[in-house]
């Protein structure tokens, strides 16, 4: 896999004793979507924060092959965390002008297009304090996706968004692969990684525990959907109906 | 059946959580919420008996020292300090404190009862505090007899502090609608106290009789003046019940504040399409540097080289010729002084930025090119505060060789910047909070670092008596320090 955009080989993050995430190794190639499946504290967003260089870790991190995460590589990457990573003082128009001009990269174009496309036009000058969680996170997509990056890094991207601009942002992701961009998106709405994935990777405690396509996670599931195939990959079905059954 | 005083204490700890995390620099939610509610509530008992116990420490030798109009500020400053600091961070509660009220509302609490709950939950921030000055106060007015200079502080201390926490208060339950004005009212609220505190240190060496009676007839200071006469009584008396009255009815109105509805923003600003406007890396880096510190609580600290610069006019004026007899003790004093106090400046650019540190990450922003922007403040902001000292040194007709130090004194806090960055890449590795163990090896270092080229450049002075090498030395250790500091951030 030599022309891997990002390749990740034994990665360990550790919160103190806790271990987030335990020797996960992967590959994401260009035109590739690779969503991370997992439970709450699977280790999805520790995976991400580490490829990002947010997080200590160990085990190896090659972006672009240009070696691990730094500042060097960032223009090259467009991130949505979670949680979005913004700077609150600001204005949208402030944060996407600071966002702009660090990077040297602005298409201004690009940007009326992405605030008109999500709707952020009216809420460019109030406090990023102010708004609500889906224009916070609609800044945040805007801020990831304006510089046209090679490698999207998006965790839990749907997160509070209306359904308008969920599919707005779903196309903009296919369209980046298209264009031979490479995605990594954790998730756990299993409708969305099913629509969009090429590859699902099932991580349960830190490890990835099954990898291949939408099909081949079913059929080794053999189940129908991959909702089932997920529930069943990390042995929740079962309990899922026993617990059903006591309330 | 409810009562009143039950839920308001149990509002006062939700406020008291809410206020903590939303003031905490970081802006990070602390880990263990139980230990971070048991810190806050200790740290208003442990506030109250240290500042009292300084209180009453420095106003007792101002009796000894046969001095006790002086007490009167000496209290005046730790009461209002003690009021403001237990009572400040509930301007950050009610930012949020909206959803307390519908909760109460769903609970079946009874609207009349919440101006009551209010009252008593915003009164409890800072009872301990309002208590422990007025007893220390009153019982050492009460042994040394004569005119209450040091109870009279106190209760002004305590009504304006009232007042100002209130109008905090107030400024954040404004929300998002006024950003200007609360960067404004965070800029303007501390100088009253700067200015106050660093007269304090002065207050000592002057009497009634040597200073100018213009003070007589201002606030705060004509307290000094209390016991000699009755019309002094009565200028200070009518300033107490002025202050009295501003400290309740502000008290008044912003506890009717805490749990009223909260002001929702929709801006009615026409939105014309406006263009961006796109800077050069580091131009974009200190701009929002800027504007972070501007609209967040550490505003106040733009505030302080306006807040030196009075005090060091106000010392000259009531004693001019200190300046031209004294130009050594004078740039020690002051100008070096407030190039040390800058420091915090840049460490609050970095404490701002700790919450943002992430969308900071996403950036191709490497930690030297973060600190440059500091380093670039700093710098401007050292030169903007000393020039009006520089011209004070000249108006006095100091030797003009005694501007050098002021002009290259800018090394110590360019070092201790770099040292900040250093700090400041630790804390955001360590998640946002460092152990109280490394901030405190923190401050101590930074003293060091300031400490080795400013006694440099002290122990030249006195052994050459000259202004120039000491003020090169001081400029090329404090460099050269600056030089290690940036080796490890290099290879980040």
């Amino acid at each position: 896999m030599a022309d891997a955009m990002l390749k990740v080989r034994n990665l360990t993050v550790k919160y103190g004793e806790k271990v987030a995430v335990s020797g996960l190794s992967f590959n994401i190639n260009g035109g590739e979507i690779y969503g991370l499946l997992g439970p709450n504290g699977a280790g999805k967003t520790s995976t991400i924060k580490a490829i990002l260089g947010l997080v200590k870790y160990t085990g190896e991190i090659d972006i672009l092959g240009l070696g691990p995460p730094s500042s060097k590589v960032m223009n090259s990457i467009g991130a949505a965390m979670e949680t979005p990573a913004l700077l609150e003082a600001l204005t949208p128009r402030e944060f996407i002008e600071f966002v702009g001009s660090v990077r040297g990269l602005f298409d201004q174009k690009r940007v009326d297009a992405l605030i008109d496309a999500f709707e952020l036009r009216e809420y460019m000058d109030v406090p990023i304090a102010s708004l609500s969680a889906g224009n916070r996170q609609k800044v945040a997509v805007i801020s990831a996706l304006m510089h046209r990056p090679k490698i999207l890094l998006l965790d839990e991207p749907f997160n509070a968004l209306d359904v308008k601009s969920v599919r707005i942002l779903k196309e903009l992701i296919l369209r980046h692969i298209d264009e031979g961009g490479a995605v990594l998106f954790s998730t756990h709405i299993m409708e969305v990684a099913e629509k969009i994935c090429t590859r699902i990777g099932i991580i349960s405690a830190g490890r990835i525990i099954v990898e291949g396509t939408l099909d081949e996670i079913e059929k080794q599931a053999n189940a129908g959907n991959l909702e089932d195939a997920f529930l069943k990959t990390i042995h929740a079905d079962e309990q899922i109906k026993s617990l059903l059954e006591g309330l | 059946m409810y009562s009143v005083r039950k839920v308001a204490s149990i509002v006062y700890k939700e406020l008291l959580f809410q206020g903590y995390t939303a003031s905490r620099l970081s802006g990070m939610r602390p880990a263990n919420a139980r230990s971070a509610l048991r810190a806050s509530r200790l740290n208003k008992v442990i506030l109250s008996i240290t500042y009292s116990g300084i209180l009453a420490a420095m106003s007792i030798i101002s009796y000894i020292m046969g001095k006790p109009f002086s007490s009167s500020l000496e209290a005046f400053v730790w009461s209002y300090f003690m009021i403001t600091v237990s009572s400040i961070n509930m301007s950050f509660a009610t930012q949020q404190s909206g959803y307390i009220r519908d909760l109460l509302f769903m609970l079946s609490v009874n609207e009349s009862d919440f101006s009551r709950i209010s009252m008593l939950s915003f009164f409890m921030t800072m009872d301990f505090p309002v208590y422990s000055a007025l007893i220390v106060t009153a019982l050492i007015s009460l042994y040394f007899g004569g005119f209450p200079y040091a109870f009279i502080g106190s209760v002004q201390g305590i009504a304006l502090g009232i007042a100002t926490s209130s109008a905090f208060v107030f400024v954040g339950s404004k929300g998002a609608s006024r950003p200007r004005l609360r960067s404004i009212f965070r800029v303007i609220s501390v100088l009253p106290l700067l200015i106050v505190i660093m007269f304090s240190s002065y207050v000592m060496q002057i009497s009634p009789s040597t200073i100018n009676h213009v003070f007589s007839l201002l606030p705060i200071t004509s307290t000094f003046f209390g016991g000699e006469g009755v019309v002094y009584s009565v200028v200070t008396v009518i300033y107490t019940i002025i202050f009295i009255g501003l400290g309740v009815l502000l008290f008044l109105k912003a506890s009717a504040l805490i749990l009223s509805t909260q002001e929702i923003y929709i801006s009615t600003r026409s939105r014309a399409i406006q263009g961006f406007k796109i800077r050069s890396s580091i131009g974009a880096i200190l701009r929002v540097d800027m504007i972070q510190s501007l609209r967040s609580r550490i505003a106040g600290i733009w505030a302080l080289p306006l807040g030196y610069l009075i005090a060091a006019i106000a010392s000259a004026f009531s004693n001019g010729s200190y300046i031209a007899s004294n130009t050594f003790m004078f740039i020690i004093s002051y100008p070096l002084n407030l190039g040390v106090m800058l420091s915090f400046l840049p460490y609050a650019l970095y404490l701002s930025e700790i919450r943002g540190a992430i969308a900071f990450r996403l950036l191709p922003i490497s930690p030297i090119k973060n600190l440059m922007s500091k380093e670039v403040i700093a710098i401007l902001a050292y030169y903007v505060a000393e020039t009006p000292m520089m011209m004070l040194l000249i108006a006095y007709r100091a030797s003009a060789l005694s501007l050098f130090p002021l002009l290259l004194g800018f090394g110590p806090l360019f070092a201790s910047t770099a040292f900040m960055a250093i700090f400041f890449e630790r804390t955001v590795k360590e998640g946002g909070a460092l152990s109280t163990l490394y901030t405190i090896v923190y401050g101590i270092v930074t003293l060091i670092i300031e400490a080795i080229p400013l006694g440099s450049f002290i122990v030249m002075y006195i052994l050459m008596h000259s202004y120039i090498y000491p003020s090169f030395v001081m400029l090329g250790i404090s460099l050269a320090e600056a030089a290690i500091m940036m080796v490890p951030l290099s290879k980040k």
